[in-house]
């Protein structure tokens, strides 16, 4: 299999450029990318990428495969290799470090404007706050999210305004609080997020959709703001 | 503040998002009224046609579409510049580039939009 990878070094490479591998892959076995990347990293140790867990459970190796955004780990090759042919760049949109690694600061930035956590200033109860079943369920599809950063670097919305967009993963976050019974500051959620920008800049695009690895549905959070956000004016 | 100013429209998401929908159905209903008319005239000859504008609640059902269509052009208009007449494309003369792009936007949809009253209401 040809593989083909990203390859910059801003401290040696002017300009980035991508590098061939010739791989023999073991036939009847299913490989991950990421399998792939540890075994071009045996042939040069220089190459570079984020990984921890490799079980799609801690979201570091976010990456563009053939195109398309997802995690190596958990991404198997007979899903993404076309004509024995895989091209592994990092994910678009956001500035790279070096090769597969991306500075992934203005997402965690719109990731920290949407206060991603419980607002309650109540009188705390003894033990904890309740929630009824029903209201738990609400948070269903919302809470998972590994913050891998596949779906917001996916989203042309998020290129042209990482800085004023949220993005899709910072969206399904912030509609998590909103929905969350337990959360007493709704309205001053929603009044960061009325401007032109914030919400309002998701055309419906749905790359988020199509390429979340945990298959979570941002834009329909996103249309759950979107009405909350109608309903306070009408 | 100044930028705040040339959005205009762009002060609010939600009523960004409000225009867009009330004006596209201002749109599509005038342009299915028209083919029903067309499909239902006698004749589609200049007489025909004259009539039909030169009657009063056309001539105001004209006039909302295309302050619906400015109004809808308008929003569009600036989020495209918004998106790529940025910082990133145009480096600090980023803000001078968008608010000459708006501006012209803005005053040649004034002029479609006055020019439309202005035949409008010199029709009969």
């Amino acid at each position: 299999m040809l593989v083909s990878v990203y390859r910059f070094n801003p401290e040696v490479d002017s300009e980035p450029y991508m590098q061939d591998f010739a791989l023999d892959i073991p036939q009847n076995r299913d490989l991950m990318v990421l399998d792939v990347l540890a075994m071009l990293k045996e042939s040069d140790d220089s190459l570079s990428y984020r990984r921890s867990c490799r079980e799609g459970v801690c979201g570091s190796d976010g990456v563009n495969m053939n195109g398309r955004n997802g995690l190596a780990c958990t991404t198997p090759l007979s899903t993404v290799v076309k004509g024995d042919k895989l091209k592994i760049r990092p994910l678009p949109g956001l500035p790279v470090i070096r090769d597969l690694i991306v500075d992934m600061g203005d997402f965690f930035k719109q990731y920290e404007k949407v206060k991603p956590y419980l607002i309650n200033n109540d009188e705390p109860p003894k033990q904890e706050r309740l929630q009824s079943p029903e209201d738990r369920e609400k948070l269903d599809g919302l809470y998972e999210c590994i913050l891998c950063g596949c779906c917001s670097t996916a989203c042309p919305s998020f290129w042209w305004n990482p800085d004023k967009f949220v993005g899709p993963a910072g969206l399904l976050q912030a509609y998590r609080f909103l929905a969350d019974s337990r959360d007493t500051a709704k309205e001053e959620r929603l009044s960061e997020l009325k401007d032109p920008f914030s919400v309002f800049r998701c055309r419906g695009i749905m790359n988020c959709v199509s390429v979340c690895p945990k298959g979570l549905n941002p834009t329909r959070a996103i249309g759950h703001i979107r009405n909350m956000l109608l309903n306070r004016i009408a | 503040m100044i930028l705040g100013k040339l959005r205009l429209m762009g002060v609010s998401g939600v009523i960004d998002w409000v225009i867009q929908r009330i004006s596209s159905v201002v749109i599509s209903s005038y342009v299915l009224w028209l083919f029903a008319w067309i499909l239902t005239a006698d004749s589609v000859d200049y007489q025909a046609w004259k009539a039909l504008f030169s009657n009063f609640w056309m001539q105001v059902y004209t006039v909302s579409t295309v302050i619906a269509t400015c109004a809808h052009a308008w929003v569009g208009m600036w989020t495209i510049g918004s998106d790529y007449l940025t910082k990133r494309q145009f480096g600090d003369s980023a803000f001078l580039v968008r608010a000459t792009y708006n501006a012209f936007c803005g005053l040649l949809l004034f002029l479609y939009a006055f020019w439309s009253f202005y035949i409008m209401w010199t029709l009969t």
